[in-house]
């Protein structure tokens, strides 16, 4: 697009698979008929013979004809869409439904309607402008509003005292550093909000057992508001729209609330000065998630018998993954460690920047193996040498190919983040990986309007 | 007992940020062009583009042809992706870019 604009024209080679996506992309960034030069099937595992047949029978006519032959309007005429605050649908709860699910505007399960009295309900927990425009989300090209929070906020269950935190959440999401754009890759990222602060226990969210499990309506509600936000405004829709492109995916996560009284209680300081906010705050944060470990059961009387198995458990679940820190630059791995083990952990005297330098110095991946699963990820080149030349990669690591050498699996000890959550009377935690550079965590504080109270409830929405 | 009915309003949002625009002036032909190949480092691109470029000498007399690394990778780390996206029309205009091939989305 940026090319087409600039008066060059442009084709643009993609897979069969991505034919659909590219068009609605390009549709909606207003270049609808930019060519496209298709390559049919998966190029990564086509013979060369095939893949060189395909490419002159095929992927070759289509470049010459998208430079020679001028494409259709680029600016097609959208059919009239209608306004925010306008009624588009009348009609009983099932017509509602039948209505919402035909437009592709529900995740597969029921909503509350949006009503106008709902919405305004909402909207009563904030002081900002309906109207206000937090970001343009891609890649439909959307506004992304404080009504259409509200509106989907209503949609997902949330009860209206919740609205702030949507609105910190989306927020966050239009940060072009969080590329929401990039929410439709292929690995299937979903993203995660993080809530520390007060508010979590005056607003009932679950932070001790079953912390991401669906059950508690602020977790569930939360989480499932993200991820219809992505569908309805940021367009990230895996059919029939296709611009959702995660080749297996996972469902939405249910909102993560920090433990606010196990922080407390550890002396630790609470995820939110983590993120760089103070103690008064309330801050949400979203972040990719997509891969979780094994329940990490960890055991013994010192810390180490304990960072040991966190550390080997990150190890696995992050797996080759981790080629991608020398391509992407970035990882932000996230332990959600049970109180107990923190409280082992604390009582020893160490503190969160502790538990990331040790696991920063024991997560190491066989250089093998990593090199191996880079290349297969995206037919990329990926070889220790050139990766030593240009600077990515310590010298060390020029042989990890041959020699099967262990290479360092985190990038940095501040990239971890670590949330205290889940059964305090278990010896569990969990670690899950975030996909690079894409939904690395954004924090944004939460506005509370002025007429907030303490232990602010709602009727029944 | 008669069933309520609702009311409902639009879940999504107006589109925003960039206006519509028309697609570039095709060239007749490609003689004496000259293509810019834009890559995104991944899927075989630089393959392509080497039997694009090929078929295309052999087609027409005179093409040139700027090579990918000359661009950025416009999917490389955050800031490399920003950086080439924002630089490719300052680049396209120096190399005096009539057409450009660019890859790959899969």
């Amino acid at each position: 697009m940026a090319i087409e604009r600039a008066g060059v024209p442009t084709v643009a080679i993609v897979s069969g698979e991505f034919e659909v996506m590219a068009g609605m992309i390009a549709g909606a960034l207003g270049v609808a008929d930019i060519p496209l030069a298709v390559y049919p099937g998966v190029m990564l595992t086509d013979s060369a013979a095939t893949f060189e047949s395909k490419v002159d029978e095929q992927v070759l006519p289509a470049l010459f004809d998208g430079l020679l032959v001028q494409p259709g309007h680029g600016a097609r005429q959208e059919a009239a869409e209608p306004t925010p605050g306008e009624i588009v649908l009348r009609g009983t709860y099932d017509e509602i439904l039948d209505g919402f699910t035909d437009r592709h505007w529900t995740d597969g399960l029921p909503v509350v309607p949006p009503t106008a009295e709902r919405v305004a309900r909402f909207l009563a927990h904030t002081d900002r402008a309906p109207d206000e425009v937090l970001g343009v989300l891609l890649p439909a090209n959307r506004e992304a509003t404080v009504h259409s929070v509200a509106v989907n906020g209503v949609m997902a269950g949330c009860r209206p005292e919740y609205l702030p935190i949507l609105v910190a959440a989306v927020e966050a999401i239009a940060d072009p550093e969080f590329r929401v754009e990039d929410a439709g890759s292929t690995p299937g990222w979903e993203p995660l909000v993080i809530l520390s602060g007060p508010l979590a226990r005056e607003l009932e969210f679950n932070s001790g057992t079953g912390a991401l499990r669906v059950g508690p309506r602020a977790n569930t509600s939360v989480g499932r508001f993200v991820r219809l936000y992505l569908r309805n405004v940021a367009g990230l829709r895996p059919f029939p729209d296709e611009t959702d492109k995660g080749a297996i995916g996972a469902t939405f996560n249910v909102a993560l609330a920090e433990h606010e009284a196990a922080i407390r209680d550890l002396g630790w300081a609470p995820y939110r000065i983590d993120r760089g906010f103070t103690e008064a705050d309330n801050v949400v944060t979203v972040r990719s998630v997509y891969a979780a470990s094994a329940p990490i059961y960890s055991g013994g009387a010192r810390a180490t018998d304990h960072l040991a198995t966190i550390a080997r458990l990150l190890t696995d679940v992050l797996g080759p993954w981790c080629y991608h820190n020398f391509i992407y630059e970035k990882q932000h791995p996230l332990v959600v460690l049970g109180p107990a083990i923190a409280g082992i952990i604390a009582a020893e005297g160490l503190t969160k920047d502790d538990v990331r330098r040790y696991l920063y110095d024991n997560v190491w991946l066989d250089g093998a193996w990593v090199a191996r699963y880079g290349r297969n990820v995206s037919g990329k080149k990926f070889e220790w040498p050139d990766l030593v030349a240009r600077g990515k990669a310590p010298a060390e690591y020029a042989d990890a190919e041959e020699t099967g050498r262990p290479v360092r699996g985190l990038m940095r000890p501040d990239w971890i983040d670590i949330v205290v959550a889940g059964n305090p009377g278990r010896n569990q935690s969990r670690a899950y990986v975030g996909n690079h550079g894409q939904g690395v965590p954004v924090s944004r504080r939460v506005e509370l309007p002025t007429t907030w109270q303490t232990e602010n409830r709602s009727e029944q929405p | 007992m008669t069933e309520p009915h609702y009311e409902v309003l639009w879940p999504l949002g107006r589109r925003g940020g960039l206006p519509p625009g028309d697609l570039a002036r095709r060239p007749a032909d490609l003689t004496g062009k000259k293509v810019a190949f834009i890559w995104d480092h991944v899927f075989k691109g630089d393959l392509m583009f080497a039997r694009f470029e090929r078929a295309a000498r052999e087609r027409f007399a005179g093409m040139a042809f700027v090579d990918h690394p000359e661009f950025g990778n416009i999917h490389g780390t955050t800031a490399e992706e920003h950086d080439a996206v924002a630089r490719l029309p300052e680049r396209l205009l120096r190399h005096e870019i009539d057409v450009a091939v660019v890859g790959v989305g899969a």
